[in-house]
């Protein structure tokens, strides 16, 4: 019986390998997406529970595909937490301004990052 | 509005036990001031101001950082939360108004108060709250919020006795984001070192940071603490800084490296350590710098250390350093699949890497190799 499914946005091919074991060892379903544009249309086939977005991606960052999903009806419910190697405060206030419900910084403790998951499913 | 009493803190100092209650709880103020970490701070504060006030709940939100945090009193301890794009110190705001008034202000009914409140304030059913501003001298740095889920009454002398722990906090508080603000600017110069080596070689760009993250991933499964990770975070990305100090002609020769050669690369662990011992935070570190290709056999170098008498954290940064050389192109051969270095690291079992370490890792192995697209051998 599955926790619930995540959907990693993330063009680095180890961050996706990284955490497909995490999630998966706490039984969540993974299923991946390598830049922006392929996020948004994953998010609406796949219709997961939450989003790990990260930022810096080709075709599409993760500040534009965050507000895309954010505004369109059928994902704006979806819970977004931004994984990031950017983490000055400046790109934290542009995440929050994009509408992301979290923020975490690369290189992240997967222990921390399920916490985290765990509490945004909760509500 | 519906702010009730603010209050002038020289008015209201108690007298008799309650100074000694006092006293006692300045005291217990230093292990506020000594922390370096705000949620324990915070929760320090949470355990420290709960013989004067009734505390449901404790969250801290600076000026001029996104993120509030929330503890949440679950029996003896605290819950803590992350809230994101807090706004709790937005204009007009409870604590935009505590600020400006400069001293505890308490809300007593939180319903029928004009303001807009966090989700978090009708999930929890909290129903009043003492907005603490926190002040280092002239600077306002931010505010301690404390939520009750009864409308108990707060004293004059709990406010009081908030405000002189709030002063503390903001000390605490301030302390730390110094000491974090200074880490953070060194680490960016060192990750900046790292990335510069790479720059130079295009085979190894994002090893240091795979590697990094990699490392805490495993280390993580060993239950560390959260220092220890930080020291790996550190060690792990500043690995392989020694190879500043190593010819490029050897580092990028295509084809296999003589003997002397050979011993030139085998310095690089201790050109880093030698790099990095200057630098007062990275000195924990270190044993993961100069230790990282010792072998679990004792055929290692640079010292020959075998089995536990290598640091732990060197003997994680070793199985992942290897999977990531491994699985990448280098000028003298194709990456390998991770299904084949896998297997290498299954035959290094004992020999080059610590069993158990080395195990946990391959745990791992499914997930990975599933997904890998790397060029096969």
């Amino acid at each position: 019986m599955s926790r619930g499914k995540v959907l990693v946005v993330d063009d680095e091919e180890y961050i996706q390998h990284i955490l497909n074991f995490s999630f998966g060892a706490e039984g969540y379903d993974v299923v991946t997406a390598g830049d922006g544009e392929e996020g948004i249309r994953k998010a609406k086939s796949e219709k997961p529970d939450i989003i790990v977005l990260d930022i810096m991606m080709p075709k599409m960052d993760g500040y534009e595909a965050c507000r895309r999903l954010k505004t369109d009806p059928h994902t704006k419910n979806i819970p977004v937490i931004l994984l990031t190697a950017k983490g000055r405060e400046v790109d934290r206030k542009l995440g929050s301004q994009a509408g992301a419900d979290d923020y975490m910084v690369k290189p992240f403790s997967p222990g921390r990052l399920i916490e985290r998951v765990e509490g945004m499913m909760k509500r | 509005m519906q702010i009730t009493e603010q209050h002038q803190l020289e008015q209201s100092l108690p007298a008799g036990q309650a100074r000694t209650d006092v006293a006692d709880l300045l005291d217990k103020s230093k292990n506020i001031l000594e922390s370096l970490d705000i949620r324990a701070t915070l929760e320090q504060l949470g355990h420290a101001l709960t013989s004067f006030v009734r505390v449901d709940a404790i969250s801290l939100k600076l000026n001029g950082i996104t993120e509030e945090l929330l503890l949440v009193r679950q029996n003896d301890s605290f819950k803590h939360e992350t809230i994101f794009g807090s706004k709790i110190m937005s204009a007009a705001s409870f604590g935009r108004v505590a600020l400006e008034a400069g001293v505890p202000t308490l809300i007593e009914d939180i319903a029928t108060a004009d303001f807009t409140f966090p989700a978090y304030v009708s999930r929890e059913g909290f129903k009043s709250l003492v907005a603490v501003p926190l002040r280092n001298g002239k600077r306002e740095m931010g505010i301690i919020t404390i939520y009750l889920r009864e409308a108990a009454p707060v004293s004059a002398e709990a406010l009081a006795i908030v405000s002189i722990v709030a002063s503390v906090t903001a000390a605490a508080v301030e302390h730390s984001q110094m000491v974090r603000r200074m880490e953070a600017n060194y680490f960016s110069t060192v990750e900046a070192l790292a990335a510069a080596i790479e720059a130079k070689d295009p085979y190894t760009r994002g090893h240091s940071k795979r590697v990094t993250q990699f490392a805490i991933v495993l280390a993580e499964r060993f239950g560390v603490s959260d220092a220890e990770l930080r020291t790996l975070q550190y060690g792990a990305t500043l690995h392989d800084v020694g190879k500043i100090g190593i010819d490029e002609k050897i580092l990028n020769k295509p084809d296999k490296l003589t003997a002397e050669e050979f011993e030139v690369i085998k310095q690089h662990p201790v050109i880093g350590e030698h790099i990095i011992e200057r630098v007062d935070f990275l000195q924990s570190a270190r044993p993961v710098v100069r230790s990282h290709h010792e072998r679990f056999d004792g055929t290692g170098y640079p010292d020959g250390l075998r089995d536990e008498e290598i640091p732990f954290l060197a003997r994680v940064c070793c199985v992942v350093d290897f999977y990531d050389a491994l699985t990448s192109d280098r000028p003298y051969r194709m990456a390998f699949s991770a299904d084949t270095t896998i297997q290498y690291i299954r035959e290094g079992i004992g020999s080059i890497f610590d069993p158990v370490i080395a195990s946990e890792f391959l745990e791992m192995s499914p997930a990975l190799s599933a997904m890998s697209q790397v060029a096969k051998v």
